[in-house]
């Protein structure tokens, strides 16, 4: 199962295990964490809606992609629901014969899984109110993993 | 003809409901959208979200038929 959406706490040591395999010399993850701020704003906690009929299709054609370009094998999971502060809310795991390709996959999975991803979080402040984040495509995504996404959907 | 609207994050919020029936005669998605955004106040321009019709990405462009669920997706905000 490289794809998976749960409600459940992710557990990456379970997942790692799941990744070993005697050809794979590296293993790279990536686990985004809920934060306690954002904008200026004090977050409490994070709520993530999916679209689940369509996430797996996305998600399989992320790793596809990433797959065909890097010489890896990649899982993906995303957590959905009521997040706390510092629960994991992504994980990636990329394995391969060499280091190399496994950073940089990794970073590919992610930076697409950011933008394409069909979920989306609220989140509720400690103030009491709440708002739905908006994708401002902030700096951190490197612009090169999303050319193929950019060439093929025109945004 | 008859289709079926999905409503997701600010979307579902604002209709306040997943989904509903609607009874159409025009088969394009932008006259779609511009009905419930108008009836709903989105915030969204029609190009500013991405559309998936039975469950797969779609163009804007794609003519509907009777029993497509459609689904306006606004930007994905993942991770």
């Amino acid at each position: 199962m490289k794809f998976s959406l749960t409600d459940q706490i992710i557990d990456p040591t379970a997942l790692r295990a799941k990744l070993l395999a005697p050809a794979a010399g590296a293993y790279c993850s990536y686990e985004g964490w809920v934060r306690n701020h954002n904008e200026g704003k004090d977050v409490a906690e994070l709520h993530y809606s999916s679209y689940a009929a369509l996430a797996p299709s996305i998600a399989a054609a992320i790793i596809d992609e990433a797959e065909a370009k890097f010489s890896i094998e990649a899982a993906l999971v995303h957590r959905i629901g009521a997040l706390q502060v510092g629960d994991i809310a992504v994980w990636v795991g990329v394995t391969a014969h060499h280091r190399g390709d496994t950073f940089l996959a990794c970073r590919y999975i992610i930076d697409n899984v950011k933008h394409r991803l069909p979920i989306w979080k609220k989140e509720l402040y400690t103030d009491g109110s709440a708002a739905w984040v908006e994708n401002k495509h902030c700096g951190c995504t490197d612009q090169a993993n999303l050319e193929h996404h950019l060439l093929h959907h025109g945004h | 003809m008859q289709i079926k609207i999905l409503y997701f994050a600010q979307l579902a919020d604002l209709s306040g409901k997943p989904e509903e029936q609607v009874e159409l005669t025009d088969p394009s998605l932008e006259a779609l959208y511009q009905s419930i955004q108008a009836k709903y106040h989105f915030p969204h321009t029609f190009t500013q979200l991405q559309i998936a019709v039975n469950h797969q990405l779609s163009s804007h462009q794609k003519p509907l038929k009777d029993g497509d669920e459609i689904a306006f997706l606004p930007p994905m905000t993942s991770g």
